[in-house]
């Protein structure tokens, strides 16, 4: 009877589960997507990402006096940029009409009905030469940074949902369509991978700049006046005022020291443009150098003076890879000596000993490992004596299993986290790329993909 | 109205239709648009006197392939007026793709299937959420159906299959032999689905959306502007003509949905075995006459009835003996020693109808109401 019960149960039930189903798979999506994760293909969504870059929401002023057309139709926030992605060039998209394309996409503060006024370039410089100037005088009033002349310049013009690309002379070269996702309030621009462009596929680094302002059919970028009128922009200094409403501000530009250098002597002023690099997907560890024979000697002969400090002495053995030895100094020396960095080199050394050891064993070393560099960090540090604990944390999380620790992204972290520390303190800038490097490897072992590449990126503008 | 040995009596039937009404007033009535009610009310009528005429006859397969049948022919002028009038065209454009706006539909599952458990991917220009032909509502609704329905779907609720379910019987004769113990026509589906999946694995490509779904005809195609594009389209044509319309009238079997679908081949091996209810056979009632193999649309019965069965109620109808019906868990009773009432009101089949039936009625109402009001505005 209870049988015959449970599967009159379950009958009801797969009744009760159609309508469910259906009812409820709104509200399931988010369950199912903490639990599955799933993301398009980078194949189709335009590429993975490799640079976001956000810009201060409601800075949509220029120099900090610029004015909207009064008039109704110019709604306040479209002018006003609030990212800008970069992908990764695509090779062989599929379902794309071009299948090869470089992504950029720029995502807008609001996507007003009426942005037929709205004029929005993006400057690029991907090889040697090119133009400091707009492609035609008198149009946005501002001057490129010479060190960074632009080669391209992709100007969307909304109306007509075109893009027009413009060579460093001044002509439009090429006519593509442009995409625009109003729901997400962006932009999406798909430069075909041809001619110049096609340089950009060896990795290197690129430059942009990112502009907006009032479509005017005469000049471009719409005049500014004193007075803000119904179809005109006010808020004008003069004449010279760049007609620029909002730019890409990226690291520590502020839009508004930039627009405000505006000086009656110097009609044009610079926009900065941000470094942008490809990340190649070579590998990028090598880059980090490992000790010299000559180094190693170095360290062998250190190690036979007298004097030797006695951090130093233990540092030296752990460099020289005399584990045991190394092992045992720290060990008596942490009974000798409160300095939290004996914990992070011994909670080094504890993790090492896991390589060879059955698994619950090696389990068990590591979590001791991870408790030493704890309690390393709790005995409150100077900072860069923090900073080397969490990079002695960081080299452990980055070699333990991530599947069965999960401390890679913890890893990434403490490299991060150290890099912050010690870059006001002058350290190497070489030895602070490496710990990026390190970062973008934790990242890669935890599958994190866009953090990986955004990581590389901050490496290799580290210089 | 002939009435088989399942004919319910009036107040069984009455009960039963009390519980289809309440998810057929609730999603009827969300699903009806400005100016739709009326018509929401016509479609459900509709499908109260289908299902009704379902339970008292007794006839499974006449009155759901009426339902089926309308629910395709209901769908395409829906989704294809919705895409003129958001895009101007039935043509893919590019912002669609750019932006992953195209609707995932269920055939998507089982191509997209591997990459997604592999690499979290999705090989499909698809939105993820926040909408009813999103990558997850999809899922989520897969999911679900699949758990009570297993390969019903196939019969009941997709709103493509009613194309060659329908051709399948417009021919009195057959005219094309396709013999359902043949090995070729056994492993077919599986083949196909092999080969769609590892293709699509290989090429990180949905390669039966780009080359190989004959539904796309009457829902959107790329532009054939470029020669790939063309090639597709003409082989779009020729499939959906082939094996939709064609090859079913002549062979009176759903070609398509029996032999090349990769979604229909996927439930049937995942489908099939999950769901609790099934078609069985009580051998000892069996004549042997044939007449399930021989009807049978979907290429299920040979020896035995295979997991490819979509419980159509095809076979149930035709068998002179009776010995053919849904079972639930093998149980073709489920209290056999309850009042008579009850246990015919109880019994699997009508659970099972009552189930795959509010599939088909929730999947199919909101383009059905809507195409019936553009139907109605056209004349």
């Amino acid at each position: 009877m209870i049988k015959r019960l449970f599967i009159l149960i379950l009958g009801l039930v797969s009744m009760v589960t159609v309508p469910m189903g259906f009812y409820m798979s709104r509200r399931y999506e988010t369950f199912f997507h903490r639990a599955l994760g799933l993301q398009v293909d980078p194949n189709y969504s335009g590429g993975t990402v490799i640079a976001q870059y956000y810009d201060d929401f409601r800075d949509d002023a220029g120099a900090g006096s610029l004015e909207y057309p009064l008039h109704q139709y110019y709604e306040e926030g479209t002018l006003d940029l609030l990212k800008y992605t970069v992908y990764q060039p695509l090779l062989d998209a599929p379902w794309s009409e071009e299948p090869h394309f470089w992504q950029l996409s720029v995502t807008m503060a609001h996507f007003s009905e009426h942005r037929d006024d709205l004029i929005l370039r993006i400057y690029l410089d991907f090889m040697e030469g090119g133009s400091t100037s707009s492609p035609a005088p008198r149009q946005e009033l501002v001057r490129f940074d010479q060190q960074h002349p632009w080669d391209l310049m992709a100007e969307i013009y909304a109306p007509r949902g075109q893009v027009y690309l413009y060579d460093s002379t001044g002509k439009v070269v090429d006519k593509i369509p442009l995409y625009e996702n109003t729901e997400e309030q962006r932009y999406i621009i798909r430069l075909p991978l041809k001619g110049d462009l096609e340089q950009i596929l060896d990795g290197r680094i690129t430059y942009h700049a990112v502009i907006t302002g009032f479509y005017d059919e005469i000049s471009a970028f719409q005049p500014l006046r004193r007075e803000a009128s119904l179809r005109n922009s006010g808020g004008a200094a003069d004449g010279r005022t760049p007609r620029i409403f909002d730019m890409l501000c990226i690291e520590d530009n502020s839009q508004q020291d930039i627009l405000s250098a505006a000086n009656p002597e110097i009609p044009f002023i610079p926009v900065i443009p941000g470094q942008i690099a490809q990340p190649s997907n070579s590998t990028y560890l090598e880059e980090i150098p490992g000790p010299t024979q000559q180094e190693i000697q170095a360290w062998e002969n250190s190690l036979q003076k007298d004097d030797l400090d006695p951090m130093e002495r233990g540092d030296l053995l752990f460099k020289l890879g005399r584990n045991v030895e190394a092992l045992e100094y720290f060990t008596q020396l942490r009974k000798e000596d409160d300095n939290p960095l004996i914990l992070a080199y011994l909670g080094t050394l504890t993790a090492q000993q896991a390589a060879d050891k059955p698994v619950l064993e090696a389990v068990a070393l590591v979590n001791k490992s991870f408790e030493l560099f704890q309690e390393a960090l709790a005995g409150n540090p100077p900072p860069r004596d923090r900073a080397y604990i969490l990079i002695h944390r960081g080299h452990v999380s980055r070699h333990v299993p991530n599947s069965v620790f999960n401390k890679a992204v913890p890893g990434a972290q403490d490299f991060l986290g150290a890099a912050e520390i010690l870059e006001p303190l002058g350290q190497d800038k070489s030895f602070i790329k490496e710990l990026y490097l390190y970062a973008a490897h934790c990242y890669e072992i935890a599958e994190m993909e866009d953090l990986k590449e955004l990581t590389l990126l901050k490496a290799k503008v580290i210089k | 109205m002939k009435k088989t040995s399942s004919a319910l009596s009036i107040p069984q039937v009455l009960i039963l239709l009390a519980i289809y009404i309440l998810p057929l007033m609730f999603f009827g009535i969300n699903a009806a648009g400005s100016g739709e009610l009326p018509y929401a009310l016509i479609y459900g009528l509709y499908l109260l006197t289908l299902l009704f005429l379902m339970f008292k006859t007794g006839k499974i397969s006449k009155y759901r392939r009426i339902f089926f049948v309308s629910m395709a022919l209901l769908f395409f002028p829906a989704f294809i007026h919705d895409l003129i009038i958001e895009r101007g065209t039935m043509l893919i454009p590019q912002s669609t793709v750019v932006n992953n706006e195209n609707p995932f539909c269920h055939i998507v599952i089982p191509i997209t299937m591997i990459p997604m458990i592999l690499k979290k991917m999705v090989i499909f220009p698809g939105r993820l959420m926040g909408h009813y032909t999103s990558i997850y509502s999809m899922l989520v609704i897969w999911v679900f159906m699949t758990i009570s329905l297993g390969r019903g779907w196939c019969s009941w609720v997709c709103f493509y299959g009613g194309w060659d379910d329908g051709c399948s019987r417009i021919s009195q004769k057959t005219k094309l032999h396709m013999d359902n113990r043949a090995p070729w026509i056994r492993n077919l589906p599986k083949a196909m689905l092999l080969f769609v999946v590892l293709g699509s694995l290989i090429t990180l490509t949905s390669i039966y959306c780009e080359w190989l779904c004959p539904f796309k005809l009457i829902t959107e195609f790329e532009s054939p502007t470029n020669l790939r594009n063309t090639v597709a389209l003409i082989l779009m044509i020729v499939l959906f003509f082939g094996t939709l319309i064609i090859l079913p009238i002549l062979s009176r079997r759903r070609v398509n949905c029996g032999l090349l679908c990769p979604f229909g081949a996927m439930q049937g091996l995942i489908g099939s075995k999950i769901a609790p209810f099934k078609v069985k056979m009580d051998k000892s009632l069996c004549i042997s006459c044939g007449q399930c193999e021989k009807h049978c649309p979907s290429f299920s019965m040979g020896k035995n009835i295979r997991s490819s069965c979509t419980l159509c109620g095809e076979c149930i109808d035709l068998c002179p003996t009776g010995a053919l019906d849904i079972h639930l868990r093998g149980k073709k009773r489920i209290f056999p020693k309850a009042p008579a009432f009850f246990k015919e009101l109880l019994q699997p089949r009508n659970l099972f109808i009552l189930a795959a039936f509010t599939g088909g009625t929730i999947i199919s109402y909101s383009f059905a109401i809507h195409s019936l009001k553009l139907l109605v505005n056209l004349f």
